[in-house]
Formats: structure tokens, sequence, C-alpha cells
């Protein structure tokens, strides 16, 4: 039962992301009925980013709620969830918090007073020693002192067991709380910010992907594993074209290329807004035989491959130097994804489950850097589009549809002939500081200086296998694309 | 030669013998779907193959008793002919059909681990038997303290390998900046030059189902297995692949090819996932890692004389030669004992490159002819000039492993000062760079020790 509300609570807070993939409405009847469970099955809420001091477990993670910041503006704050759909009682939350403060300012009155009293105890003790003689009256006062030290431990006994005990529920809660939504983002429906060669739009189209992908002779539908695929002769070097193609031209652009591993534990997958335990959020291995683990366990690896999981496992847990922000990376490799309710529908190489994604990936030190890095990064994507000749839009995302994760989120949607739509290729979101505040990743100018969590934009700059589909479908395999 | 006689003269095939024993048990046979449906239902499919299609005549043929046993004694010892033979026994006269299948299972399980027979020429032994072919370039001497890929790679701020296990994991490694580059680069070279030889190119799915994985003869359970699997109570029954010689034969499993397209050359650009580990001093670092990427060249050839396989090994070993040559690399060629043939193997090549600042010849590919090994249990077959159906010879090889050609590569062409050269045959690839040295653009990263919290 446990683990069944656990899930519900779960797809609850996870339901953005949810959303990215099914209609409005479907989110919409999610977010209802998800919500009243998880406030049902908050106190069930696990996570593998916070284990209290009183457990034998711990965590690689402190995670930096800044709730004190977060509950000062509370109208702010469920305007945000209400635009999300987020049924939270944010006002037991504050007062959980409160409470969480003011035990934590007796626990530290009581440690104050125990050390006090620790001090006069052991300055009677040497006094003793030293004078070799009972002074009058100082083995009242010891007694006195002894009975007081007694009394005190038993007091932080019992508010460091109600501050456990109310932290776990603080903690929990402030984790399942989204990102900021910027006030760009549209309320009700998604908006076409910029729409290119819209004129250029093939609109009869005699064949279906399949027949197209048949007829190539150049792809091989296979299930030699789930959903698989093999590209073959010119659609498997135009591949390699493409990804020369965009790292080259993010490299010009300044970037700098990570090449990080495919498998992150459990911790940083949940810390990047992705469901542990949904298995549609990510596949996870098999661990050894023998061995039992709980969904939550650290040491579960999960497959995800490029994607922002990469950066956020390269600056996990690392101070960085202010003079060296903003850092700006790409990464390019293989990306996984289970099916899910979206892929399933997609006909073809547009629903395979493996691809070759180009990510991209900037740290800033102030929020509002954030904004103009999204700028630039829409800019440098837009013009690396214009290339291809193909008919694309930048679209705004609207609110519901956001990830819990996201601040806003533009993507670029490429017209599909043979499904007559704009399916997306790439995107653009300002992350903030949620991951940073989970994973400890932090900028300060010097070792004096205060440590602040970074501000992050992610950009999925393309998914080159949607790409070669688009291509393939608009009959652009000629071109030659590598840059050498 | 005298087994492959009998090869030749195949009857028995364990589809005849299974279509036999189960028309015996009153089932009717389906005809199996091969994976060359093209078809979007293709899918939804169940994946099936066949039960291998093994050499019956062979093993079970008294006369070659010994000599598979000798093979298997001079190999890893994996494997029991004499369990082969006495399970067939029991199989053959056993009347109750339950039973009968509960031997036919074991039989099965027991004849796949016989290992393919090793050529005559390869030496009988273990590893220190191996025998050294030929030795390339020499190695280069410098006056001063070499460095490790590890200390170069962290100096030039282009390779982190610490403070991972906590999200990564162990063994797990990130090249940045122009290592991250040198990586592509050595995945463009090698990629144009086997285009050159007349390979294709094919785009691989490295999720694939464990038969494809076992038919290749990697065990995908048990204790020696190295290959990572999915939750099974989250997700379908898949392995990641090792290799891309696996999708590729995968490719090609339950397909028939015409002799005259052969031989048939691929390669492919893949991440690997080897779940191996190694507490070995010369493998921390980048030598033995979980993931990687890696060019794989694989080729069919027909079995008309025998000799095809042996002849594409030499062309895949040529290959390696020329792009390792070309990287101005010091390395060997071996010709590796009995004992280092994996089972699937007949004969293998192993290329060592000199790794200057550990001091050891470190394995940075290999090339293996697997002769019907593989085809045989993934039932890749091609039509003689005669119009019969037989198995074709598998052959494989490594065009370019890229952790460890980066680690020789690094270690010897490392200057002084701590920066790197690049090899001629690499800067076209490199944006015409022709040395490597530390960016005082990258950012400025401490690791956070202390991980304390309060509560408020």
């Amino acid at each position: 039962m446990i683990r069944v509300a656990r899930y519900l609570c779960m797809t609850s807070y996870h339901k953005r992301h949810i959303g990215r993939m099914m209609t409005y409405s479907v989110v919409k009847f999610l977010g209802k009925h998800c919500a009243k469970l998880q406030n049902n099955c908050s106190c069930l809420y696990s996570t593998s980013l916070f284990a209290s001091d009183r457990d034998i477990d711990s965590t690689y993670f402190t995670f930096d709620h800044d709730l004190a910041k977060n509950l000062q503006d509370m109208e702010k704050l469920q305007h945000n969830l209400k635009l999300r759909g987020i049924s939270f009682d944010i006002h037991q939350l504050k007062a959980n918090y409160e409470e969480l403060c003011s035990l934590d300012k007796k626990r530290s009155a009581i440690e104050q007073r125990r050390s006090e009293v620790a001090h006069h105890i052991a300055v009677i003790v040497k006094n003793q020693k030293e004078s070799k003689t009972n002074m009058p009256g100082v083995a009242e006062k010891m007694k006195i002192l002894k009975e007081e030290g007694k009394t005190l431990k038993e007091a932080h006994k019992v508010v460091q067991a109600h501050l456990w005990e109310v932290e776990e529920k603080v903690i929990r809660s402030a984790l399942s709380l989204p990102n900021e939504v910027h006030p760009d983002v549209p309320e009700d429906k998604e908006v076409i910010v910029e729409d290119y060669l819209a004129d250029k739009r093939l609109r009869i189209v005699d064949k279906d992907h399949h027949v197209i992908l048949e007829e190539s002779n150049m792809v091989k539908i296979s299930n030699v594993g789930s959903r698989a695929y093999y590209l073959r002769g010119r659609l498997a070097v135009l591949e390699q074209e493409l990804i020369d193609r965009f790292t080259t031209e993010l490299h010009r652009k300044g970037l700098t290329m990570i090449l990080a591993p495919e498998m992150f534990k459990t911790a940083l997958v949940e810390a990047g807004g992705l469901d542990v335990v949904d298995p549609s959020y990510a596949y996870r291995l098999k661990h050894k035989e023998g061995s039992s683990l709980s969904d939550w366990d650290q040491d579960h690896m999960f497959l995800r491959g490029a994607s922002h999981l990469s950066f956020l496992a390269y600056y996990a847990r690392m101070q960085i130097s202010s003079d060296s922000l903003p850092v700006r990376n790409f990464t390019v490799g293989r990306n996984y994804r289970p099916v899910n309710a979206v892929n399933k529908t997609l006909p073809g190489l547009f629903g395979a489950l493996q691809s070759v994604r180009v990510c991209a990936c900037t740290l800033a030190e102030r929020m509002e850097e954030c904004s103009t890095e999204c700028d630039m990064m829409v800019q440098a994507i837009k013009e690396i589009y214009r290339e291809f000749d193909l008919p694309f839009r930048i679209v705004s995302i609207p609110v519901q549809l956001l990830c819990a994760y996201e601040q806003k989120r533009l993507e670029v949607q490429i017209w599909v002939p043979t499904m007559q739509t704009y399916l997306k290729v790439g995107s653009v979101a300002a992350h903030g500081d949620f991951h940073s505040r989970r994973l400890m990743i932090r900028s300060a100018r010097d070792r004096q200086d205060a440590v602040e969590p970074v501000h992050m934009v992610y950009s999925d700059v393309t998914d080159i296998t949607t790409m070669l589909a688009v291509l393939l479908e608009h009959g652009r395999l000629d071109k030659y694309w590598r840059t050498m | 030669m005298m087994m492959r006689k009998v090869i030749q003269t195949g009857f028995f095939t364990w589809s005849k013998i299974n279509t036999l024993h189960l028309q015996l048990r009153g089932i009717a046979t389906t005809p199996v779907r091969y994976l060359s449906n093209q078809r979007t239902d293709t899918w939804q499919n169940n994946f099936q193959l066949q039960d291998a299609d093994l050499d019956l005549d062979n093993l079970l043929d008294a006369r070659n008793r010994d000599t598979i046993r000798d093979n298997i004694t001079r190999r890893k010892g994996v494997g029991d002919i004499d369990r082969v033979i006495d399970l067939w026994k029991q199989y053959s006269t056993e009347i109750d059909m339950s039973r009968k299948e509960d031997f036919r299972q074991q039989f099965l399980s027991a004849a796949r681990e016989i290992p393919n027979l090793s050529h005559p020429h390869s030496p009988v032994g273990d590893e220190h038997m191996s025998r050294q072919v030929e030795l390339f370039n020499k190695p280069k001497s410098v006056s001063w303290p070499l460095k490790s890929v590890v200390e170069l790679g962290q100096q030039l701020g282009m390779l982190r390998i610490s403070n991972v296990s906590m999200t990564t994991g162990p063994s797990t490694y990130y090249f940045t900046d122009k290592l991250a580059r040198m990586e592509y680069a050595l995945v463009k070279y090698s990629v144009d030059h086997l285009l050159k030889m007349g390979f294709e190119l094919v785009s691989v799915p490295d999720l694939l189902r464990p038969e494809i994985i076992e038919g290749c003869g990697f065990k995908t359970t048990g204790e020696v297995a190295q290959v990572y699997m999915l939750d099974p109570s989250r997700h379908d029954n898949l392995c990641l692949a090792g290799t891309a010689e696996m999708p590729l034969a995968g490719l090609l499993a339950g397909g028939t090819l015409d002799f005259e397209e052969l031989p048939k050359k691929f390669m492919a650009v893949s991440r690997c996932y080897r779940a191996e580990t190694s507490h070995a001093e010369n493998e921390l670092g980048i030598y033995r890692v979980h993931q990687f990427t890696k060019v794989e060249m694989f080729a069919v050839a027909s079995s008309e004389t025998m000799e095809e396989g042996n002849e594409l090994l030499m062309q895949l070993l040529d290959i390696e030669k020329t792009l390792f040559g070309q990287l101005g690399l010091h390395y060997r060629v071996l010709d590796m004992s009995t004992a280092e043939l994996g089972a699937p193997a007949h004969r293998k090549f192993d290329m060592e490159a000199w790794m200057p600042t550990k001091q050891f010849w470190g394995e940075i590919s290999s090339a293996s002819n697997c002769t019907d090994y593989q085809s045989r249990r993934l039932h890749l077959r091609y039509k003689s000039p005669l119009g019969q159906l037989k198995h074709c010879t598998t052959v494989n090889g490594t065009a370019c492993a890229v952790p460890r050609t980066i680690i020789a590569l690094l270690e010897t062409h490392q200057n002084e000062d701590g920066s790197v050269s690049v090899p001629e045959g690499l800067r076209p690839y490199m944006g015409g760079d022709s040395v490597i040295r530390a960016s005082d653009q990258g950012p400025k990263l401490t690791w956070i020790k202390d991980h304390k919290r309060s509560v408020q």
C-alpha cells in the first residue's frame, strides 16, 4: 500500500512532466485527482535526497530548501501552485516550518545551557583539584548543576526527537514544491513566438512515415530490442554529419563540450526532477543478484544518456568560482527513454526509444541572467536550424505543461509532412536553481564570500534521430552537412 | 581439418531435431518470424529466435570427442563434451515427453557451452603463450619524467575521474573541451578510413534481447556475465550491448544473404556498456571503464573454402595496423593463445600499444574470426553458388576503442610542459590543432567536501 501511495504521490509531484506528453484535459484531470492523493499521502513522500539524522541512512547531498524566502510571499507561491494545477497545503507547510525554526532555537538554547553547565562543573572540579580542599557550598552547587545537566539532557532528547519529526515533514514537503514560474509564460495555451518558412510546409503527402522508411532501404525496424531500429548507409553517415554540424556550430558559439556517462544514481535522477518510481521515466538497471533495495536506494543506476542529468552529474557538489560564470557547455550522445504515453503513439523514428541528442547548459550566477542566456540560446539554435531550410517554429509552452523543475520552456518544433503537424525537436528552458539547491551546485567569489546556488538554463538543442526522419520525409539527404 | 569436413556434410541440425521433437509431441511447428520483417508491426511482434542450429554431426561424432575435449582444455576449460554426449543419449532414448523436453533443454544448454575450435596456428596455453607477430614503431625516449593519462588529463583540465561515485558510479569519467573533441576526432578518423575501405556504416540499437547477446557467445547471466540488464520488474527483458558486434550480428540474424554479396563489411559507432570491474593499478583511471565509445568492424563471409574468414581477419588486421600506425603509436600484434580466445573465436589477434608511463603493453584493439559459431546461433545463412543454404563466417575487429586509444595517444605524445602533440593523421579532425594545451577558459571548480546542514 505504501508503495502504491508513494507512486501516486510521485505521480502527482511530477504531473507537469506527464503533462508534456498528454493533452491538456488529461493533465487537468490527473492534476485534480493526484493532488488530492498527494495531500492525503504527503506524509509518505519518500526521497533519496534527504535522510534525517536519526536514521542510519545518509545522503550525498544537502537540500538547500530556502523556505525562509519562499514562504515570505505566500500569495505568490499560492498563485504558482494554482497556475500549475497543484493542490498543496502551503499553510500547513508554513506552520510546520515555523515550528521547526522554533524547535531549532529551543534546541540551540538547551545546547548552549548544557555547554555552560558542563563548563561550570569543569571549573569547579579543576578548582577542587588545585586547592585540594572542599570549599563551602561547592558540593551543593555541584549537585544542583548535575541535576540541571540531567534535566537538560532529557529536554534535549525530547526536543531533538520532535525536531526530527517536524523536519522530515518540512523537507519532504519542500522537495515537492515546484519551481517558480517566469512571468512571460502563457497561462492557458502555447504561444507561437516565431514561425519560420511556414509557407514551405508540405501539405500533400501521399505516403505515411513507415512507407517512407521502408522505401528508403536505409531504416530497418527490428524487434531485437524494444522499438529498435537500425540506420544504414547514407542515413547512418548523415547521423554522423549532423552530430558534426551541431557540435561544430556550438563550439563556434563558444560552448565547451563535455562527454559524460549515460548512467546516473537515484539521488541525481530525483534531483533532476524525474520520477524514480514510475518506470516510464527512466530505465533502471537490474541490481546485483541477491540484494534487495528499496525504490529510493541511492545505489540504483538509471540509464538516461545525454540530458540535463549529464551536466548535473558533472557539477554536483561543486563550487564554481563566480569569475568563471556563466559557464556554457554542451554534450552529445545517446539518449534513452522507456515507452511512455506519448512515444508509443508516435510512428517509426519519431517514437524511437533511443536517439542521439545534442544538449546544452548554461550555469549563471544570478536568476536575472537566465532570461538573457535563454534568449542567446534560442538565437543560437535558430541560426543552426535556418540552415536546414525547413519549416520550424518557436513556441512558448503554457504553465500547465511545464515540468515541475522548469520556470519556462520554449520549444523548437519542426514540420513533419506525414503527420501534418509540428513536432518538438529541441527546447530551451530556464530551470533556475531547482537542481542546484538539491545537488549543492554553488558559486562564490572567494573563500570568504557567501555561497549561493547557481541558476541553470538547459537546452535540448536537437534530437538528431528526429531530424533524420524529417530530412528523410523532405527528401533532403543529399546535402553534405559535415563541416570538415 | 577433418572436423571441418564433418561440418560440411552436416545432416543433423538442431532445427531439424527440434521440428521432429515438436511433431512427436503433436505440436504444430509455426513459421519463425524472421527479423527482416520491415513492417511497423515488427515492434509489436514478440521476439523469437529458433534454438541454435548446432553442428550435431561434429559434436556427437565419437571420433571427434578427444579433439573437442583437448580444445576445451586448451581454452578456459568451459564446456563438457562428455556431458553433451551423455545428455544426447538420454534425450534420444527417453520416451516420456516431459522428461525428454527436460533433457533437450539440458543438452542444448551444455552443447552451447562448447567453444569454437581453435585455429591450428593459435599458440596453445595461457596468456603468456600468446605470440608477438609484429612490432611497429619505437618507444619515444625523453629526458623528463613521463606523466600518466590521469595526470595529463587533469592538468589540462579536460579529464575528470574523481568524486564521480555518488552520481554516475565508480569507473566513470568525463572528457571535456579538447579531450572530448579528440573522442569525436578519433571516431571521424576511423569512420572515414573504413568508408574508404568499403564498410557500410550502421547506427545500432544499444538495448538488446538477451538471445542476441547469447547468440554472439556472451553470457548474460551468472557470475561471469559482464552484461548490464534492465530491471525486469519494471522493463522488458533487455540487456545493454557491450560491443556493437552484438547489434550488428542482430541486424543479420535470421537472414539469408546471396553468395555474390559476400563478404559484407559493416561498421558501427556505439557506446559500449560493461559491468566488469578491476582493482589492478594499471586498470584504474580510464583503462577499464563501464561505458565507452567504440568504432567496431563486423564482417560476414561465405564458408566455401573455410579460408574466407581467415582472409577477412587479415584484412581487418591490416586496417587496424593502418589506423594505429598513422597515430604514431608504438604497438605490437599478438596471435592470441588458446586460453585467451573467448568461446566464439576460432582465432584472435590483439593489438597492444605501449603505455610508456606505467611501462606496460595495453590492449587497444582485437580482431577475431568466429567461423560459423555465431551464425549457427543466430541463423545467419547464405545461399551458396549451388543453391545450398550454409552458415556464414563472421569476423569482428575494433577500429577504435576511444579511452584506451586516448591513453596511448596522450602518454606517447606528451611534451615536457604537460601539453600533448596531436599526431598528424588526427589534426584534420581536430580543427587543425597540432597541440593540446591547458585552457585558462575553463571554470574554476572546487569539490564541496562538507555537507552538514542547518535545519533552517
